[in-house]
C-alpha cells in the first residue's frame, strides 16, 4: 500500500509515497493550489520514485471548459501519475483529447458502491477514491467486487459541504462585519467546524479529525492500494511526527500508534463512519 | 417552439392526483427504496400502479426517483426493484448513480433521466450523458440562463430545470452536513435540513463576528416565475417544482399558478403581458421568500436568510371543496373562517373567482357564523358552481 500526503503548503517536505496536488481554478476543497508550471517543483518527487497525482474536483461550469482542456493537455507533460475527477466532462474530454495518464474516480461523497468504480472502470477509469462516509465493512465489500485501485481516507478533517454560494463574505457583507482572509470556524453545540470561503465558494470541514492511522493495517490487508492523510489544518511537526508513526505501525505496537496520534491531535479526533452505519430511513414505514 | 412539460412532486397518492388535476403535465415521486425522500410517505408498488394508471389516463407522465448514492448490497434488490417499476409502466426513473445505466439497460426498457444529485453544469459533462442513453438532464440548480442556452447550443437533449421550491444551500450530492451531524445520510435521503441551524461564525483566530442574526447557510426559496416566458424560449424541456413533502393546497396553488403562466405566454406570445397577481398568489401560499437565485446570474447576499427568517404557518386555505349542491358548496375545514370573510375559490375546472361569505350552514343544519373546528363540513353559499377538489382561500 502507498500513503499519499495531500501537503497543507507548497515547500512541505514530502514524507510518504506521493502527494495529490490541487491546481488553480480546477481543484476545490485542497490546502492550496499551484499552476501547472508549479508542477516542475514537484518532478524531484518523480526522480524519488514517489508518485505525483493531480485533483480535478471542482464542479465545472461551460466557462470553465476552456481552462479544463487546456490543463489537461498541459498535464500531458509532466509525469503525472493520474488525475482525480468531481466532474463528468473530464471522462469526455480525456477520450476526445486522447489523454494518455489515468483517471481516478473522485465524487467525494457519491463513491460508495463497487457497481459505479466497475462503471467508470468500464470507461478506462483506473481508481476510486471512496467515500468517507462509509464504513471499513463496505470498502471490504468494495474491494471484492471490483479491480480498479481504491484510494481511502486515513488521517485529517474531512469536507462535508461545498458550495458555490459566498456565505461566509455574504453574511459579512450583510452586517457590515470586516473581512479577514478565508478561514473562519463555525461553532455548534461545543464542536468547532472550520471554513473556508474563497474564490471558489465556500467548504466547511469536519470538526474532528480522522484518525484511522492504524486501521492502514487492515485496509492493507483487503487490498487497497492508497491510502490518502491530509495535512490541513494540522500543524507541521504534528504531522511529520505522525507520519513517522505510521511508517513504523505494526500489529504489535497500534494501539501505541493509536493513542500517540490521538495525543498529537489534542483528542480531537474520531473514526469517521468506519464503525458507524448512517441511518438511511428514518422511519421503518412501507414496505 | 414545443410547450414544456410542467412536473410536480408527488408525495403521496393523494399529492399526485391534486397535481395532476390542477394541470402538471407530469409528477415525480419516490418508491419506498432508493429515492431521496425517505421521510415523504412515498409509494407502495400498489400505490405506485394506481398512480400511474390515473396518470395514464389523463394522458400524463408519471416519474420515479431512484436517486441515492447506491451501497454494493443494494444492487441486487435494485435489479428486481427496477424490473418491478418497468412493469408497473412508469415512463422514467431519476438516477444519479450511474451504475443504474447497465443494470436498466440490461433488465428493463426504462427510460433514463439524470438527476440533479450529479450536479450537471457544463455540455461536455451533458454530452457523456446523452452517448450513455441518458435521454434528460436535470440541470444543477447553480446553471444560469445564459448556461442553460449554450448547453442547448452544444447539446440535443431535454433539459429539465428547478422553477420553485427549496434549494440546496451546496451543490447537491456535495453535502455530509447531515452525516456528521445527525448520523444521517443526505444522499441516502436522510437530509436533516443543517443548513437551517443557526451557528456561530469565530475568525482564525477565534473571535466571535456576531452579526444582528446568527450565521446559517439557509437560503431563499427559488421562484422563476417570471422568467417562465425566457425559459420557455431558451427551449427548456421540463419545468420542475420541489417539495414532495408539502400539503396538497401547495402543490395545487403553485401549479395552478404556473399552469396559468405557460398557457398564457404559449397562446400569446407577442401581447404576453406577466401578471404580477400571481406573484402575491403564489407568495401567500409559501411560508418562506423566494427570489430567482442562479438562474439570472443575481446570486449573492440576497438570496440568503441572514436577516432571520419568518416561517408563518399558513393559514390560507381555509377549505376543501367536497361537493356542490343547490347553490351551496360542501366544504371541509382546514383554518378558521367566518361570515364576512372575503375568500377566493379556484379550481381545475372553475375560473379563479371571489366573494363574500354570507351564509353559512353546520352538520346539523343550523345556520352559524363561525367555522373553527378542524375538517369539520360545513355547507357555505355560494352562487357559481364548484367541483370536489377545488378549494376555497382567504383573499388578501
Amino acid at each position: 500500500m502507498k500513503i499519499l500526503t495531500i501537503p497543507s503548503k507548497k515547500s512541505e517536505k514530502i514524507l510518504t509515497d506521493g502527494v495529490i496536488l490541487g491546481i488553480q481554478n480546477l481543484s476545490v476543497n485542497m490546502p492550496f493550489y499551484i499552476s501547472i508550471e508549479d508542477l516542475n517543483e514537484y518532478k524531484k518527487l518523480k526522480e524519488e520514485g514517489k508518485k505525483v497525482f493531480i485533483m480535478l474536483n471542482k464542479n465545472m461550469h461551460n466557462k470553465d471548459l476552456e481552462s479544463l482542456k487546456k490543463t489537461m493537455l498541459e498535464l500531458e507533460k509532466y509525469p503525472i501519475d493520474g488525475v482525480f475527477y468531481y466532474d463528468i466532462s473530464i471522462v469526455r474530454l480525456k477520450k476526445e483529447l486522447q489523454i494518455t495518464y489515468p483517471l481516478i474516480w473522485s465524487q467525494e461523497h457519491l463513491t460508495t458502491n463497487a457497481g459505479t468504480c466497475n462503471f467508470w472502470a468500464s470507461h478506462g477509469v483506473k481508481g476510486t477514491y471512496l467515500s468517507s462516509e462509509i464504513t471499513l465493512e463496505e470498502i471490504k465489500e468494495i474491494r471484492k467486487n471490483t479491480d480498479v485501485s481504491l484510494f481511502v481516507n486515513v488521517f485529517g478533517y474531512l469536507p462535508m459541504f461545498d458550495s458555490k454560494r459566498h456565505l461566509v463574505k455574504n453574511y459579512l457583507e450583510c452586517f457590515g462585519l470586516e473581512e479577514n482572509g478565508n478561514l473562519y470556524y463555525l461553532e455548534k453545540e461545543g464542536k468547532t467546524y472550520p471554513i473556508i470561503d474563497d474564490n471558489n465558494g465556500t467548504v466547511v470541514y469536519s470538526a474532528h479529525i480522522l484518525n484511522a492511522i492504524t486501521e492502514i493495517l487492515e485496509l492493507e490487508r483487503m487490498g487497497i492500494e492508497y491510502a490518502i492523510l491530509n495535512s490541513f489544518l494540522i500543524e507541521e511537526n504534528v504531522f511529520c511526527q505522525i507520519v513517522s508513526l505510521l511508517q513504523n505501525l505494526t500489529e504489535g505496537n497500534k494501539e501505541q500508534v493509536e493513542s500517540s496520534v490521538n495525543e498529537l491531535c489534542r483528542q480531537n479526533v474520531d473514526k469517521g463512519f468506519l464503525y458507524t452505519e448512517t441511518i438511511y430511513k428514518i422511519k421503518g414505514e412501507k414496505e | 417552439m414545443n410547450k414544456p412539460e410542467l412536473l410536480a412532486p408527488a408525495g403521496s397518492l393523494e399529492k399526485l392526483k391534486f397535481a395532476l388535476l390542477y394541470g402538471a403535465d407530469a409528477v415525480y415521486l419516490g418508491g419506498t427504496m432508493f429515492g431521496l425522500r425517505a421521510n415523504a410517505s412515498n409509494f407502495t408498488l400498489k400505490e405506485l400502479k394506481e398512480g400511474v394508471e390515473f396518470a395514464h389516463n389523463l394522458h400524463k407522465k408519471v416519474y420515479v426517483t431512484v436517486n441515492i448514492a447506491l451501497h454494493t448490497s443494494e444492487l441486487n434488490a435494485l435489479t428486481n426493484y427496477l424490473k418491478e417499476l418497468d412493469q408497473i409502466g412508469i415512463d422514467a426513473i431519476i438516477i444519479s448513480d450511474p451504475a443504474i445505466i447497465s443494470l436498466a439497460k440490461e433488465n428493463t426498457n426504462l427510460e433514463l433521466h439524470l438527476s440533479t444529485q450529479q450536479s450537471t453544469l457544463n455540455y461536455e459533462a451533458v454530452k457523456f450523458w446523452k452517448e450513455e442513453g441518458i435521454t434528460r438532464i436535470v440541470l444543477g440548480r447553480e446553471t444560469t440562463s445564459e448556461e442553460i442556452m449554450e448547453i442547448k447550443k452544444h447539446v440535443d437533449i431535454e433539459i429539465e430545470c428547478f422553477i420553485h421550491g427549496a434549494m440546496c444551500a451546496s451543490y447537491s450530492g456535495r453535502c455530509v452536513l447531515s452525516n456528521f451531524l445527525t448520523a444521517r445520510d443526505s444522499n441516502r435521503g436522510g437530509c436533516s435540513q443543517i443548513c437551517r441551524w443557526d451557528f456561530d461564525l469565530l475568525d482564525k483566530g477565534g473571535k466571535a463576528l456576531i452579526g444582528e442574526k446568527p450565521f446559517t447557510f439557509c437560503t431563499k426559496d427559488l421562484s422563476l416565475l417570471a422568467y417562465i416566458p425566457d425559459m420557455i424560449d431558451i427551449g427548456i424541456t421540463s419545468f420542475k417544482i420541489e417539495g414532495r413533502m408539502r400539503s396538497i393546497y401547495y402543490i395545487a396553488t403553485v401549479v395552478d399558478i404556473y399552469r396559468k403562466v405557460i398557457d398564457e405566454y404559449m397562446q400569446q406570445k407577442e401581447n404576453y403581458e406577466y401578471n404580477k397577481e400571481y406573484e402575491k398568489v403564489l407568495a401567500n401560499c409559501a411560508n418562506r421568500d423566494s427570489v430567482p437565485q442562479f438562474f439570472d446570474g443575481s446570486e449573492g447576499v440576497e438570496c440568503q436568510y441572514y436577516n432571520g427568517r419568518v416561517e408563518i404557518s399558513n393559514q390560507d386555505f381555509l377549505g376543501l371543496i367536497l361537493d356542490y349542491q343547490d347553490g351551496y358548496a360542501v366544504i371541509e375545514e382546514r383554518n378558521y373562517f367566518k361570515v364576512g370573510d372575503m375568500v377566493e375559490f379556484f379550481g381545475p375546472n372553475i375560473d379563479t373567482f371571489q366573494m363574500k361569505i354570507e351564509e353559512i350552514i353546520d352538520e346539523t343544519g343550523e345556520t352559524i357564523d363561525i367555522v373553527r373546528h378542524p375538517k369539520q363540513v360545513v355547507k357555505v353559499k355560494v352562487n357559481k358552481p364548484l367541483y370536489p377538489n377545488d378549494f376555497m382561500r382567504i383573499k388578501k
